[in-house]
């Protein structure tokens, strides 16, 4: 069932159970998406490594031998006014683990596609591509002012968590960091903020997020847009890859 | 003329525990955390900026909704660093605004609204002791210490 998104929305959530849907309905938001995180560079590498057992370990559910991706985590959802949706993060080195990605049989159960580069020449082929609906970036990545404007005009979204801010000071200045690259390559065109969280006490009101816009650069319209439409828009593109259409949202004007 | 402008903030502070009968909350200690936090996010300036106007107005210790008071203007500080108080006495807790007005009349009418819709919500659980100790909302308006503090 896919419904036309509206309200709030927190495209980032780690972990999900009863309490933290409670936290989000009553904080007002009405539209999260449950991350699950995929490393192409570790899964890579020979089986005897101690790296890939401590991945094997966080995600039960992988079944090596025929897929990588492993199957989304799933919630019972009572509550109406909330919708949960799926999302995919995978850090890739080079462009045909996107391929692979995109090919593969569990795919088709998410929703939205992320991707964190964790080189960056592949940046410049990224942004063309079509199936990508989030960019993640770290605070030291290049990127030139014509890939980012390249981006902007696919619709190609970037991602700031805020759930690191809170930690401490290092972190916190590495998102400021984060933020304001984005102010030198495409003055903060096509944001949206998510949370990152990890714990129950990382969960802000959609009220705090717009205000916190205002320490990371962005202007009033621009901080409501990157909770609102802006997350509307990247869930609408999701749509779009799996309907093979394009989905559009029309709200009637009202007449004054 | 023109006006001198303020600016109130309704928020709401929630500790984990829901227990905990020895957590009380005073006025000097919000006033010097949230002094603190705007120190560490904007420096001297921001501090320079609001330290003359800054105020907690109204602290209700039973439903845990606070007023703060500040001038027009450096109320920007304040409202981007609410995420970021996250303990208070050592304990974990989570500061979400509510609403921001102008004038504390319009503040008062959001708080007793917000406190009716609560124990419509809550309605079978509650007794009558509790129900008249959340409607409780005196002190807002009349700017009285004893008020205040009970």
């Amino acid at each position: 069932m896919m419904k036309v998104p509206s309200g709030y929305c927190d495209l980032r959530v780690e972990h999900i159970n009863d309490s933290i849907i409670d936290t989000y309905v009553n904080s007002g938001y009405s539209v999260i998406a449950v991350n699950t995180t995929v490393n192409y560079s570790l899964l890579g590498v020979g089986s005897s490594n101690r790296k890939k057992r401590k991945i094997a370990e966080c995600n039960d559910e992988v079944n090596k031998d025929q897929d990588w991706i492993p199957i989304p985590k799933s919630a019972n959802n009572d509550n109406l006014k909330l919708t949960i949706l799926n999302r995919l993060t995978i850090q890739i080195t080079n462009i045909g683990q996107l391929q692979q990605t995109v090919s593969s049989r569990n795919f088709s159960k998410y929703n939205i596609l992320a991707v964190e580069p964790l080189d960056d020449r592949i940046i410049q082929e990224l942004v063309t591509s079509p199936s990508i609906d989030i960019i993640t970036c770290k605070g030291n990545s290049m990127m030139t002012p014509k890939d980012y404007q390249v981006a902007v005009n696919n619709k190609i979204y970037f991602e700031i968590s805020y759930a690191e801010m809170l930690k401490n000071s290092v972190t916190r200045q590495d998102t400021l960091t984060l933020a304001h690259l984005f102010h030198i390559k495409g003055k903060l065109k096509n944001i949206i903020i998510t949370s990152g969280m990890l714990n129950k006490s990382d969960i802000r009101n959609p009220y705090d997020v717009m205000n916190l816009g205002f320490t990371l650069g962005l202007a009033t319209n621009q901080s409501k847009e990157s909770i609102t439409y802006g997350c509307h828009s990247v869930i609408l593109k999701g749509y779009e890859r799996k309907l093979k259409k394009s989905a559009t949202n029309l709200i009637p004007m009202k007449s004054s | 003329m023109v006006r001198f402008k303020n600016r109130y903030m309704v928020v709401q502070l929630s500790n984990f525990e829901d227990n905990d009968l020895d957590f009380k909350i005073s006025d000097k200690e919000l006033n010097l955390t949230v002094l603190n936090m705007i120190k560490t996010l904007f420096g001297d300036f921001g501090v320079g900026a609001i330290r003359t106007c800054f105020k907690v107005h109204y602290c209700n210790p039973s439903t845990k909704i606070i007023i703060f008071k500040t001038r027009h203007g450096p109320h920007k500080f304040l409202s981007s660093i609410i995420p970021f108080v996250n303990e208070l006495q050592g304990k974990p807790i989570r500061l979400s605004t509510l609403y921001i007005g102008a004038s504390l009349f319009q503040c008062y009418k959001f708080i007793q609204n917000y406190q009716k819709g609560l124990v419509r919500k809550l309605h079978k659980t509650l007794t009558i002791q509790t129900k008249e100790k959340i409607l409780n909302v005196t002190g807002v308006l009349k700017f009285n210490k004893f008020q205040v503090y009970s």
